[in-house]
């Protein structure tokens, strides 16, 4: 039971070792931060081995007192959606380590130490059930993201890290007025002050006060998306980060936004969610489509995918507020399918960086004939990042629109029309860098065992969540019907559709 | 048995020795210690009181200051080392750095 | 005998996993040999199922796994054999096998075949899957399989831009009319909750009337992705310049089984097309312009390729314009003699191409006067059979069927016309390159002889093209119908017009092949002495249909992503910077007014006055720490009085 504490504090844990002793080489630090995140691994995989698919609700809870006096615990909790999330963050870490083993050349142990800390930020964030110690952990991940991005990213690293700072920050504090607000209602109601996510469902909203704090959740979630109007930190962000630091950002920070709106958004506030649905789905066919157009006019390598991470992350934002069966079980899958196909491009771009020394893509050009490898695997990430079947984010796309379609089939069309703008700007993507005559002479260097390793194990994840989702689909079973009751009860208008799961 | 305003007379002579230290003296090793001797006045004050109340408040104060107390000192001597280091001064006197500039324009 | 039945898509995947991850420890040879293995063993295995009474058994069926698991809902990853499918696999995995083959020499040469093999085997594995799959979703996933294989074989050759994008063209075409055919699975699935085909169709059946809206948008749904993937009107662009691709490859994706996909689509799910009669009738329609646009568009090309890609367009629209008038058997004894005939007119090209050091030009080819015999006769049986020469040809038996079902239909005579008039457009176009490129041709000591693993398919085709007809003969005719009684139990008979009728239409359009043989004489004649057919602009692009599309729709759409890019540096830069500066600019534009403006004089009074505050209130800091400190320990006793008083 108390194994899920340690997913948050092993790599903290392992962070302050690092980060306060200084006598390690450089080496030693690397493999130390490897050896933690595989440990880390592990047990996130024997936690999904030991949990049975069919028990309701929760897999795990763990519950001990923290500051009694203010109602705040310490109070994690697992079920299907935490789970896949964890295995995915838990996945994603060590292949982020790996990707910069070599191109990452100054102050390694701060490094590993950051990515660590965020780590366990974003651990923390898929498992609190305390309100308060979600948002602990909800800044934990931001504050040494930051410093990845301002201390090892690109040319103009500094501007993106304060944008991210800023958008990120102004979000989060909206999301803590929201959570202190929420606090004394529940508070006046019954008289029990407590920031427990169990109790905290059975409030009491009017119509008024419940948009309200909802807004104040969904800013918060929605910059992290990110949504149309306030995504314009994304792209700086992703581009001037290092490859590890893109990694992370589009695949698990991403997610932590679509997480909280599951999680927090939707079941706290039912009535105020589903007034705003139609606006959330309209914000979420903005994306999409403006996303995939401006995915089409980029130069830069990575500020084309970030952008095509936007259209995407459209996709699971549709999906969630489409609010049924299919709508919800395709926005899960399709977060972990994003997360996995985006880290891979990420990867690729950054080891097309350190071979060609570019990002953009007039620069490249006819790269597949020097690196075959590399080209097969970027058109196997492309295929999936475009909604080929068999290859992951098909799957998910397919349940998402299926799950619009019956809410609405001019949205549903959108969502199409997104798809086929996908092909037309990754494929023009594809072919600028890896067809087409070679300009230089130059003799690249194929890919090598790590990089095969890390390609390796993202590729046969894709495959697999593409042909055999069953496995995963399963444990989305519970979450999606409890989102789904949320919904139901309100309509029918009773109040009674959660119950605390023991 | 002490009576309650016995402890807060001792607590409040301690408190105003103390203040007496920092605003007189010009050594800094010395306005730390008057800061101490402010500390536990305080501290007494806390003791006293929950003793006043029968509540565990209070000592549980007072062990949370003392703890501060010691994190705070050890930081404070280290600042002191440094000025040192840094201005070769210990007197507080020659410490102006904060000092506005009178002949300059307004901001 | 249907514990087999995965293998048929799975022998060719295994081979193309094998390729792609063991692939560098391969000879180039044996890789060649392994895909071949693999799609023979595809190919034995719907042998096997002929010989183990597929062909009047019930419909054999397996299921692999569940696939994904919603709800109550559960697609699988699982397999159904009827005769529909089973005509389907044969076509494919045979004309699969030959191409394979003809690959092994066509392809000796190249440095690239590991890539080569990988996507040919990957695509036959995608196109048994899409044709055995027994529910929607996975049909899609045979479907959007075979379009990638069939723009990375386009693009084979990446290195040069031209080809690279003829491949991205096709994908993205294509897709356009995949989307569409994923709208009506939506639709479908919206409204029955499951999309094993069996089900929807009964279930379609039972519940929709005739002539539905539903029925009328599901059927149009899915005629969208029938038209991009046969490339009909008006997604018919990609195709010409899918000629980019390998020769085994356009004789194998783009003129025998990928291009039919859409046929079989519409023929799998045909009840959905009964119950929209509207939506059936413009099938016909669209075949039959699409007919004509693919034969006129064919008489004015100079690359011998591309002549064939706009003949492939137009006799897709015949089995098309069977689909719309009913005659679902028909349409599909038109695909398989069109596979046969079409895949040897490709290979015969490919041949003659690869042998004249890749000159496309057919006047060039015309000029080089070295083609082998072999070829020549072979081109010659597969032009008559396209052309529908009479009697021996088994286009003939199977053009003739469908135009003779058309004039039933309603509007019958009108689309016969059309059609008769692409029958006349055929013979002419196939002719004037057969007599362009062949007619000086003497078989001399140089010519260079083909190997056998390139002769053997050819001979084999041609073959084909000959005798494949005989399964069915003409409306009327004392001899077997052996095809259209065979599919009976799957789709409905077909209508035919009177005898006397029939026998007359059947007169007619033989007459139209014969006439057109003779024109293409006549104007070969022209074109040697100067006049040539590509002078017609309008023809020679197809209709103009790329330029229209580039103003109509690319232009527009790459200026719009530019706008909003330029927008969202604005929405930036614009809105967030110069917000910034415009704080600035107005708080120093204030202060400039304030101390130089009107007001200057009555503000400097009381500047003086807080300038002399400031003076005053700047000497308190002093930077001395007992003065600070005395200051709070003031505050403090002054505010507790204030509070204790």
């Amino acid at each position: 039971m108390y194994w899920i504490s340690v997913l948050i504090f092993l790599p903290l844990s392992g962070a302050l070792i690092i980060a306060l002793t200084s006598r390690f080489s450089v080496n030693c630090v690397r493999w130390l931060a490897l050896a933690i995140t595989v440990g880390e691994l592990l047990i996130a995989l024997s936690l999904w081995w030991s949990a049975s698919p069919d028990s309701n609700g929760y897999l795990y809870l763990v519950q001990a007192p923290w500051i009694p006096i203010m109602g705040i615990q310490f109070l994690l909790g697992m079920d299907g959606l935490s789970l896949l999330l964890v295995l995915l963050t838990a996945l994603l870490v060590p292949i982020a380590i790996l990707v910069s083993w070599n191109s990452i050349r100054h102050n390694w142990p701060a490094y590993a130490a950051l990515l660590l800390a965020t780590q366990a930020g974003i651990m923390g964030v898929f498992l609190a059930l305390d309100l308060i110690l979600f948002y602990v952990f909800w800044e934990l991940m931001l504050v040494p993201m930051y410093f990845l991005i301002a201390l090892w990213g690109h040319e103009r690293r500094l501007y993106a890290a304060y944008k991210f700072f800023l958008f990120t920050v102004t979000g989060s504090l909206l999301m803590l007025v929201a959570i202190l607000g929420l606090y004394f209602i529940h508070g006046e109601q019954t008289g029990v002050y407590t920031f427990s996510y169990f109790d905290l469902l059975h409030t009491n909203l009017s119509d008024g006060i419940g948009m309200w704090l909802m807004l104040g959740f969904f800013v918060a979630f929605a910059v992290k998306i990110p949504l149309f109007p306030i995504h314009s930190w994304l792209p700086d962000a992703h581009t001037e980060a290092p490859t590890a630091g893109s990694i992370i950002l589009a695949g698990l920070l991403l997610k932590t936004g679509a997480y909280g709106l599951l999680r927090f958004c939707l079941p706290l506030f039912p009535e105020a969610s589903v007034d705003f649905a139609p606006f959330a789905m309209a914000l979420g066919v903005i994306g999409i489509l403006y996303g995939a157009l401006l995915a089409l006019v980029q130069e830069d390598m990575k500020r084309l995918i970030a952008y095509s991470s936007i259209s995407h992350l459209g996709f699971v934002v549709f999906g969630i507020y489409a609010w049924n069966q299919e709508g919800l079980h395709g926005a899960m899958l399709l977060m972990l399918a994003h997360g996995v196909t985006t880290s891979a491009m990420f990867a690729i771009v950054g080891m097309l960086e350190e071979r060609v020394g570019t990002r953009l893509l007039p620069r490249m050009g006819g790269l597949l004939s020097p690196m075959p490898r590399l080209g097969a695997m970027l058109l196997l990430f492309t295929l999936s990042a475009m909604g080929m079947p068999g290859l992951a984010n098909f799957v998910g796309e397919f349940l998402v629109l299926a799950g619009v379609y019956q809410v609405s089939i001019g949205l549903a069309i959108a969502g199409v029309i997104g798809i086929v703008a996908s092909a037309i700007y990754l494929l023009w993507m594809y072919q600028r860098a890896m067809l087409g005559e070679i300009s230089s002479d130059h003799a690249w260097n194929d890919l090598d065992h790590r990089e095969m390793l890390i390609l390796g194990l993202l590729a046969i994840t894709v495959l697999w969540l593409g042909l055999y989702p069953a496995p995963f689909l399963d444990y989305l079973q519970a979450p999606a019907s409890v989102i789904i009751e949320s919904n139901t009860a309100t309509l029918a208008g009773t109040e009674d559709a959660f119950r605390r799961p023991d | 048995m002490i009576p309650l305003t016995h402890s807060l007379i001792i607590a409040a002579l301690l408190f105003t020795l103390g203040l007496l230290i920092i605003l007189l003296r010009r050594e800094l090793l010395f306005i730390l210690m008057g800061l101490e001797v402010m500390f536990n006045g305080a501290a007494l004050t806390a003791i006293a009181a929950g003793q006043y109340w029968n509540n565990a408040d209070g000592q549980v104060l007072t062990i949370f200051l003392m703890v501060v107390t010691a994190a705070e000192l050890a930081v404070a001597l280290i600042l002191v080392w440094l000025a040192y280091e840094h201005f070769k001064v210990t007197q507080v006197n020659m410490l102006t750095q904060l000092k506005d500039d009178t002949r300059g324009e307004p901001p | 005998m249907s514990q087999l039945l995965w293998l048929i898509p799975g022998a060719p995947m295994l081979s193309a996993l094998i390729i792609a991850l063991l692939g560098g420890l391969l000879q180039r040879r044996h890789l060649a040999i392994l895909a071949t293995c693999a799609a023979a063993i595809a190919f034995l295995v719907v042998l096997l199922t002929w010989l183990a009474g597929a062909a009047t058994s019930q419909p054999l069926q397996q299921t692999l796994y569940t696939w994904i698991a919603v709800g109550n809902w559960n697609p699988t990853i699982g397999f159904t054999l009827d005769r529909l499918a089973l005509v389907m696999v044969s076509v494919v995995s045979g004309i699969g096998l030959l191409i394979h083959i003809y690959s092994i020499t066509f392809m000796a040469e190249d440095n690239d075949q590991r890539r080569y093999y990988f996507f040919l085997n990957l695509f036959l594995a995608g196109m048994l899957i899409l044709v055995l799959a027994d529910n929607l979703l996975l049909l899609y996933l045979g479907w959007e399989l075979v379009g990638l294989c069939s723009f990375a074989l386009i693009g084979f050759w990446y290195r040069e831009p031209m080809r690279a994008s003829a491949g991205r063209k096709a994908f993205v075409t294509t897709r356009i009319g995949d989307m569409s055919l994923a709208l009506g699975i939506f639709l479908l699935y919206s409204q029955f909750n499951d999309l094993s085909l069996s089900y929807l169709l009964a279930n379609a059946t039972a519940q929709w009337e005739t002539g539905s809206q539903l029925a009328t948008l599901t059927a149009l749904l899915i005629l969208g992705g029938a038209i991009g993937k046969s490339a009909q009107l008006p997604l018919q662009v990609w195709l010409p310049d899918a000629m980019a691709g390998p020769s085994p490859v356009s004789a194998l994706i783009h003129a025998a089984t990928m291009v039919t996909a859409g046929v079989y689509l519409i023929a799998r799910t045909y009840p959905l097309f009964e119950l929209a009669p509207h939506v059936q009738w413009s099938v016909a329609a669209i075949g039959t312009l699409t007919i004509v646009y693919g034969a006129s568009a064919a008489l004015a090309q100079n690359d011998f390729k591309r002549v064939l890609a706009y003949s492939t367009i137009s006799q897709v629209g015949y089995m098309f314009l069977a689909l719309g008038c009913g005659a679902y058997a028909l349409a599909l004894f038109h695909l398989v003699t069109h596979a046969f005939f079409k895949s040897l007119l490709f290979l015969a090209a490919g041949t003659v191409i690869h042998f004249s050091g890749n000159e496309h030009n057919i006047h060039n080819l015309g000029r080089l006067d070295n083609h082998s015999p072999l070829v020549r006769w072979t081109f010659l049986i597969g032009a008559a059979s396209l052309a529908g020469f009479p009697l021996i040809t088994a286009g003939f038996y199977s053009k003739e069927a469908i135009l003779t079902a058309t004039w039933s239909a309603p509007a019958g005579p009108l689309l016969w016309a059309f059609a008769a008039f692409g029958v006349l457009l055929t013979a002419v176009y196939i002719f004037r390159v057969y007599f362009i490129v062949f007619q000086g041709s003497r078989s001399n000591a140089s010519t260079p002889s083909a190997p056998g693993s390139m002769t053997w398919p050819l001979l084999i085709l041609a073959l084909l093209s000959l005798i494949g007809g005989f399964v069915e003969f003409p409306v009327g005719w004392l001899a077997p119908h052996q095809w259209s009684v065979w599919l009976e139990d799957e789709f409905r008979l077909t209508v035919h017009p009177p005898l006397e009728i029939a026998y007359s239409l059947q007169f007619i359009t033989s007459l139209l092949t014969l006439i057109g043989i003779g024109l293409a004489l006549v104007l070969v004649r022209r074109e040697q002495a100067g006049h040539y057919l590509t002078k017609i602009i309008f023809l020679r692009t197809g209709w103009g249909f790329d330029a229209l599309y580039q103003t109509m729709l690319i232009q527009p759409y790459f200026s719009l992503a530019r706008l909003l890019k330029a927008t969202d540096a604005l929405l930036i830069e614009g809105i967030l910077h110069k917000m910034t500066h415009a704080c600035l600019l107005l708080a120093s534009a204030c202060r400039r007014g304030v101390e130089h403006g009107v007001l200057d004089k009555s503000i400097a009074g009381l500047l003086a006055g807080f300038r002399f505050g400031y003076a005053r209130l700047s000497a308190t800091q002093n930077g001395l720490l007992s003065r600070y400190a005395l200051m709070i320990s003031m505050g403090a006793v002054f505010l507790l009085s204030y509070w204790l008083w």
